[in-house]
């Protein structure tokens, strides 16, 4: 039985790829830089995509706005940015802090959590499809 | 709103400026033994190359590009050789200050970013495959 309040889940899978997509973004930033000197690996802040789908769905208050906007990227970033500086413990002579091994399992992970999230997109559009159509196809 | 292109942007940046290391680093290997065919000549000097995070305003998106290729101040070592037509009057060639070992690191280390960054490319390209997908 599909109700108006699954359709607050789809917002959160939306939300949860955009936030998968800006991190693939900044991931592919630290990869790029890993020679650049006096650079700081950079991630996103983790973001609790359920506590925000469970108060979508009591409509307790509308969508929150979005938190945090770092100065001087040229799109404007939805999510909050932070130094890895602290979790970074291999730091080469000219500055450079990025660790490309992490850096590629942070990008594997993004990646199978963004695939996890359309595939559960699709199956929810399926069951409207179904809703909708009236016949299983 | 963030955009998967936009990472592919970055990650071909990166592959660019890696390209641009490996070449200065094969110039450097190529002329490790060019050294002053004349006593006031000068030997090859070792190239440099330094990379910068700039603000691509085309498209907006941080990319890092080569700021500079300079070339290494550090001192030309010596070889008493006085048969050679570059020797001094003391006998001494000068010889360039490059070092094989510290440049073939160089280049792979420049090889393992270069595929780095293509791998980044390869799961960009998945990510948008999926997105693709759902429109099936």
């Amino acid at each position: 039985m599909v109700n108006i309040e699954d359709v607050s889940v789809m917002q959160g899978l939306k939300r949860r790829m955009n936030y998968l997509t800006e991190r693939q973004g900044v991931l592919a930033q630290n990869v790029a830089n890993a020679d650049t000197p006096g650079y700081k690996p950079k991630d996103l802040k983790p973001v609790d995509f359920r506590g925000e789908v469970e108060r979508a769905s009591l409509k307790l208050q509308p969508a929150a706005t979005q938190p945090g906007h770092m100065k001087g990227t040229g799109k404007g970033q939805r999510f909050d940015v932070k130094d890895v500086a602290d979790d970074t413990f291999e730091t080469t002579p000219s500055g450079n802090g990025v660790i490309l091994e992490e850096e590629m399992l942070k990008m594997n992970k993004t990646a199978t959590d963004y695939q996890s999230t359309t595939m559960l997109y699709r199956k929810l559009t399926n069951l409207m499809r179904m809703a909708v159509d009236g016949n299983s196809n | 709103m963030p955009d998967l292109h936009d990472s592919i942007t970055i990650s071909a940046a990166g592959m660019r400026a890696q390209s641009a290391r490996m070449k200065v680093t094969a110039e450097n290997i190529a002329n490790a033994d060019s050294v002053a065919f004349t006593p006031d000549g000068k030997p090859y000097q070792r190239k440099t190359i330094t990379f910068r995070n700039v603000l691509d305003k085309e498209t907006g998106v941080n990319v890092v590009k080569v700021e500079k290729i300079g070339v290494d101040p550090s001192p030309f070592p010596r070889e008493y050789d006085p048969a050679h037509p570059g020797a001094d009057a003391e006998g001494y060639v000068l010889r360039p200050n490059v070092s094989s070992i510290t440049e073939t690191m160089d280049m792979k280390e420049a090889q393992r970013s270069y595929e780095a960054n293509l791998t980044s490319i390869e799961i960009t390209k998945g990510m948008i495959n999926r997105t693709l997908e759902l429109m099936r």
